[in-house]
């Protein structure tokens, strides 16, 4: 594919030879949109279960974050990604809603009956159709200049200049969390770059019509996305460029 | 909402018709915005004392951080990398690997305890990725 189009390059790289990894912004690359933010408590029951319920009403399977907040008894001082204080989330993502569960073992140890606990969610707007992104460059140079300069886009009622930065749809002083490769996968494949990269995983268990968190589902090293799920089960992933 | 501002449409798809989930950019949604990102290792003894990488973010706020290790001697787990967090009890061990933010700091925190055994210690290879996006919105 000829790389035509826009890139943009962080501060102190120089665009034509950044890796891509690299690149703030790229008419080549997809990244990830977020569709809308949530944010809801509960209640941690003696029995059964409680459930946070976001509707995003979007028709399909998205990609989506869901942080813990923390709880009446653990106070919020830290948040989580994915996970309470020691399990992953019990998380189901349908084609309209995501919910997020909380039963009476919820937090347990740190949490207890009766605690409400918080949650901040993200969806995207992507869904996962295949979609796998050409390699362009790999050069390995890396930045950390704090420079304020390049480019910026705001929001809709956003002022460019004096918005937060992270209200900015995009800015050149970032990077932006290029999709390297998305879909579906129901064993190990390659994944086509030689370093790790970072990634998000969800898998949809034989019967379930929705999506849930299993951490060890999908692993990957410097070659390939190892896929440990059982027969039936479909793994929904995203792979980022970032390494 | 009026829709003005930037698109950018993938390679294949017209920037004025396609479905907003398949343009690269529009200024009508945010993209997930990365910040910091780096990698070490740390060596945890096996006696459950927790070992403690702490990362500033310089945010001022909550930020989403997402983290991944490696077990390097490869005593209980395939020599992958594993998205945190993780806690497993294998026979002989119990293994606490966690991620987690305040609006200083990202602490990845690492335990293994062999209950007496006296294993030596493990190398664990630890990544994040701090996002500028919040983490807490409450």
């Amino acid at each position: 594919m000829s790389n035509i189009g826009i890139a943009v390059s962080q501060p102190g790289i120089d665009v034509k030879t950044a890796a891509d990894e690299l690149l703030t912004f790229s008419s080549a690359f997809r990244s990830l949109k977020i569709y809308a933010t949530y944010t809801g408590n509960t209640t941690i029951p003696a029995s059964g279960s409680n459930f946070v319920t976001f509707t995003h009403n979007l028709g399909y399977f998205a990609p989506f974050i869901v942080v813990y907040n923390g709880s009446t008894t653990l106070g919020q001082t830290y948040s989580y990604f994915m996970s309470d204080s020691v399990f992953p989330l019990s998380v189901q993502m349908t084609t309209t809603e995501l919910k997020i569960e909380v039963d009476e073992f919820f937090d347990q140890g740190f949490s207890n009956t009766g605690d409400t606990v918080y949650f901040t969610a993200y969806v995207m707007l992507d869904d996962f159709s295949s979609y796998t992104a050409d390699t362009i460059l790999t050069d390995t140079t890396t930045s950390t200049s704090d420079n304020n300069y390049g480019f910026a886009v705001s929001k809709d009622g956003l002022d460019v200049k004096t918005c937060d930065e992270e209200e900015l749809v995009l800015s050149s002083g970032y990077f932006t969390n290029t999709v390297h490769k998305k879909g579906e996968a129901t064993s190990t494949f390659a994944h086509g770059l030689d370093y790790v990269p970072s990634f998000l995983s969800y898998t949809q268990y034989s019967g379930d019509s929705y999506l849930s968190i299993d951490r060890f589902s999908m692993i990957c090293d410097d070659t390939n996305a190892s896929i440990n799920i059982s027969a039936g089960d479909t793994v929904y992933y995203v792979i980022f460029k970032t390494e | 909402m009026s829709n003005y501002g930037i698109a950018v449409s993938a390679d294949g798809f017209d920037v004025k018709t396609c479905d907003d989930k398949d343009l690269v950019i529009t200024s009508k949604y945010n993209a997930l915005k990365g910040s910091i990102s780096g990698s070490g290792s740390v060596s945890v003894p096996q006696t459950a004392a927790t070992q403690t990488v702490t990362i500033p973010h310089g945010l001022s706020y909550i930020p989403m951080v997402q983290a991944y290790a490696l077990d390097r001697n490869g005593y209980y787990f395939d020599q992958k990398w594993f998205e945190l967090p993780v806690i497993t009890f294998i026979v002989g061990a119990e293994v606490f690997w966690q991620a987690r933010a305040d609006s200083t700091n990202v602490y990845l925190r690492f335990s293994y305890d062999d209950f007496g055994f006296g294993g030596s210690n493990v190398t664990v290879d630890y990544k994040y990725f701090i996002f500028i996006d919040k983490g807490n919105l409450q």
